[in-house]
């Protein structure tokens, strides 16, 4: 009966605005109002089916920058099994079938900026959440270096408490497991592994094994040679080498140079996506950039450690077998080939095109092998390659590194006035110079 | 003088090298980066570094500041370079 009545009420509202044409900022209030009806009823899957159908096309009049082109309703409706639905600042994923996943506690996936907690049931009129769960931080320092952190185990209002384990950074090693209090660890070994006590003369000790040979022994001091300055800005580590590319205009982009750029760029789109409207979002493209080592790492004909690469970076999504497809629209794999040549890929994941954004034109034929591997990856799904009409040309021998970051920066849809490799040189400079 | 050593894996995916190492936890990164470079012989200007869970460890800090356990797999990433392609 109440559910009913608030039907109509919120029909008969939508069909006055309509009638009325009411102004933008109206518009916004009354979507908040309707979102937060529909969050508060949540749990009647009627309700907000309702909503969702009434007031999706209504209220939608302004794009967000994220949006497509073509409206995405199709290719959402196709994860039957996967049911999103958009809060402010966040989205519930809850699974309608369980069987295709192996983790047994969880039943929905809480996500938003720099977040992501997996819990068999999360209320979402609440931040603080309590129960047992599995949760992915990322924190960035000044320098936009990251800090992960991957907690397993028990929550109080938010806050780790109760028994639980920590991993070493975005790793499988178990860091901690015990009891926590109020998100701290109740008691910390001070060593957690063995160690073997020896006592030696040289302060520095390296023996490296292949197999059973040692190939290298260390007891030598380091040698005082003069070596070049760096940081480490983006989780990358920046040298004066790699100011000195930027700074001289024709010089060759590194590895570092163009991966910072993808970490600034997925900081950036995470935060918007989160910030778009719950009621645009839905059919806004939530999309990450890979940063080139990880394609670079791969090899043809080696799926088992290819998937290993590739699931070691998606780790936080190993509760879901690393179906990235599930919450994300697009992949965007950057890749250096034969440490001279840089270009884009942007992996659809609701159709499997390949888009290829090269500053260079080549034919078909020569991006088949980047084909073969992402195929290892996503179960041979990709079987369409597309060579993007919107790419800038490059016509000099040092420019594949900077027309690949504006081709990133344009596929992220991020507002950042950059037109050409200088320019985009003069803001990589800026960006990652030493504090 | 007392020394702590632990068994780790490094793990060059580039280069399909895997090495078991033990490092004193008191050294620093770099000194384990100088000891790969004859190894795996990196190409002229390309730089080596070092990474656990994901996360960049800096070459100026030692083992003992990382989270590093027995065990602990470290991936070796050799910095890559390019300005045009040619046949």
């Amino acid at each position: 009966m109440g559910i009913k009545f608030l039907c109509l009420t919120l029909t008969f509202i939508g069909v006055i605005c309509k009638a009325i044409n009411i102004d933008g900022q109206l518009q916004n209030k009354l979507k908040k109002l309707i979102q937060k009806v529909a969050q508060s009823h949540s749990q009647d899957k009627s309700f907000v089916k309702y909503i969702s159908e009434k007031f999706e096309g209504f209220f939608q009049n302004k794009v967000p920058q994220l949006l497509p082109q073509q409206l995405k309703q199709s290719e959402k409706a196709s994860q039957t099994n996967f049911i999103i639905r958009h809060y402010e600042n966040f989205l519930i994923a809850q699974y309608s079938n369980l069987s295709n996943i192996k983790s047994n506690i969880i039943g929905q996936i809480k996500c938003q900026a720099h977040k992501i907690l997996y819990a068999k049931s999360i209320d979402n009129n609440t931040n603080s959440f309590t129960g047992e769960g599995f949760q992915f931080k990322v924190t960035y320092d000044k320098n936009f270096n990251p800090k992960y952190e991957l907690y397993e185990g028990q929550f109080l209002n938010g806050l780790k408490h109760g028994r639980g384990k920590l991993y070493g950074q975005k790793s499988e090693n178990v860091d901690y497991e015990g009891e926590w209090k109020n998100d701290e660890m109740v008691s910390k070994r001070q060593e957690k592994f063995q160690t073997l006590q020896l006592e030696r003369q040289s302060l520095i000790k390296v023996i490296i094994r292949d197999g059973d040979t040692i190939i290298n022994q260390n007891s030598r001091q380091i040698e005082n040679r003069k070596r070049q300055q760096n940081w480490i800005k983006f989780n990358q580590q920046i040298s004066e080498d790699d100011i000195a590319r930027l700074k001289r205009k024709d010089g060759w982009f590194t590895s570092s140079i163009i991966d910072s750029f993808a970490l600034h760029l997925n900081i950036k789109m995470e935060e918007k996506y989160f910030q778009i409207d719950p009621n645009e979002r839905k059919q806004a493209i939530r999309q990450v950039f890979i940063p080139s080592q990880v394609f670079t790492s791969m090899q043809n004909n080696q799926k088992d450690i290819n998937q290993e690469i590739f699931q070691k970076h998606f780790l936080e999504y190993k509760m879901i077998e690393y179906k990235i497809e599930k919450l994300f629209d697009r992949v965007n794999f950057i890749v250096n080939r034969n440490n001279r040549h840089w270009f884009l890929i942007q992996l659809n994941l609701r159709n499997y095109e390949m888009i290829i954004m090269d500053s260079i034109k080549n034919k078909l034929q020569y991006y088949t092998f980047a084909k073969d591997i992402l195929n290892q990856i996503f179960d041979n799904k990709i079987k369409k390659i597309t060579l993007s009409d919107k790419c800038h040309i490059q016509k000099n021998g040092h420019d594949c590194g900077p027309f690949t970051c504006l081709h990133m920066l344009e596929i992220s849809e991020i507002q950042q006035n950059l037109r050409n490799p200088s320019q985009m040189r003069d803001f990589l400079m800026l960006l990652l110079e030493q504090d | 003088m007392s020394i702590k050593e632990i068994p780790i894996i490094l793990v060059c995916k580039q280069k399909e090298k895997t090495y078991n190492v033990q490092v004193n936890i008191e050294s620093s990164i770099e000194d384990l980066i100088i000891e790969l470079h004859p190894l795996l012989q990196p190409g002229n200007q390309q730089q080596i570094v070092l990474h656990f869970g994901n996360m960049i460890l800096n070459s100026k800090k030692q083992f003992k500041d990382y989270n590093i356990v027995k065990g602990s797999i470290i991936d070796i990433i050799i910095y890559t370079h390019g300005g045009i392609f040619l046949n």
